[in-house]
């Protein structure tokens, strides 16, 4: 049975170029298995300028990262709302993962990158971190709503 | 509530040409209902070639199946890495399955084609199997990860 947990409104990043987690939701211990996979699904809002708006979503062992790995990411400049899935599935193994390595913004497709991969411990509570960036610190970007969920498999 | 079959380690297909199985997954009788519906995610890695790999999922009463039961079927040449999503769900009755009819790694969008249609008894125990070709033998395609996600409905 899948697990649901979801950001409760939404956040909004200005006037800082830095890294910021606008939101951490948590795995619960031994959820996931040697061969779950978690999907987050995130809505974003943001200025619509040619300056670059990130949304780095980090699967980490802490609440509040904005850094390590797994992570993945989508740019966003001359639009003004956003829709991005990011995937991360247990490798065999409870504390390795492999995700696509392309942009959020087309989760499915095909690119010349390798695979990306990551060593969370998941018999343990860890987190998905979603960390927002401006390239210009007078914009904006929000996160409207996201959610991850988790597909349990043994 | 859904319910998750997933592959345990990847797969790795070289040195023939011919269309290989790398994973049946397999559905109990009776859990997709007559308005249910399956998503199968993969996680693919291969040679960054010229030459073809193509990608196939095929939904069967038997494991292993190989040529007939298309629900989603596309090639690429060169990249490396790829996510792919296959959707496909009952009509409205336990035998009668349809799904979009395009590339797995671009699920979402709009097709000039038919959608595909397939007659398995679901109240019996079916088989999600997915399957590569290679045209280069010496080349490889591995199945890196993929999982059948069923969302019952009656």
């Amino acid at each position: 049975m899948s697990i649901m947990v979801a950001t409760q409104g939404q956040v909004s990043v200005t006037g800082t170029t830095s890294v910021t987690n606008v939101a951490a939701l948590r795995v619960p211990a031994n959820s996931v298995g040697r061969n779950g996979h978690v999907e987050i699904k995130a809505l974003v809002n943001f200025t619509n300028s040619a300056n670059n708006k990130v949304l780095g979503i980090r699967w980490g062992t802490t609440a509040g990262a904005t850094s390590g790995a797994p992570a993945t990411f989508g740019t966003f400049n001359t639009a003004a709302t956003a829709q991005v899935l990011a995937a991360y599935r247990n490798n065999n193994a409870t504390n390795a993962q492999v995700s696509y390595n392309a942009t959020t913004i087309v989760p499915f497709g095909s690119t010349a990158n390798a695979l990306s991969a990551g060593a969370i411990d998941t018999t343990v509570d860890s987190w998905i971190n979603l960390d927002l960036q401006l390239a210009l610190g007078t914009e904006t970007i929000i996160l409207v709503h996201a959610y991850a969920v988790v597909f349990p498999s043994s | 509530m859904s319910i998750v079959i997933a592959t345990a380690g990847s797969v790795t297909l070289t040195g023939i040409i011919a269309e290989t199985n790398f994973a049946a997954l397999r559905i109990p009788g009776g859990t997709i209902g007559r308005n249910g519906l399956v998503e199968v995610r993969m996680l693919w890695a291969f040679t960054n070639s010229a030459n073809s790999k193509t990608f196939v999922v095929r939904f069967a009463s038997a494991a292993g199946v190989t040529g007939f039961n298309m629900v989603a079927n596309t090639a690429q040449t060169t990249t490396a890495t790829a996510q792919g999503l296959a959707i496909f769900g009952n009509n409205n009755v336990t035998n009668a399955q349809v799904s979009f009819n395009t590339n797995m790694f671009a699920p979402y969008g709009t097709s000039a084609s038919a959608s595909f249609t397939n007659n398995v008894d679901t109240t019996a125990d079916s088989y999600v199997n997915i399957d590569g070709s290679i045209a280069g033998a010496g080349e490889t395609l591995t199945l890196t990860h993929a999982a059948v996600v069923v969302f019952p409905v009656p």
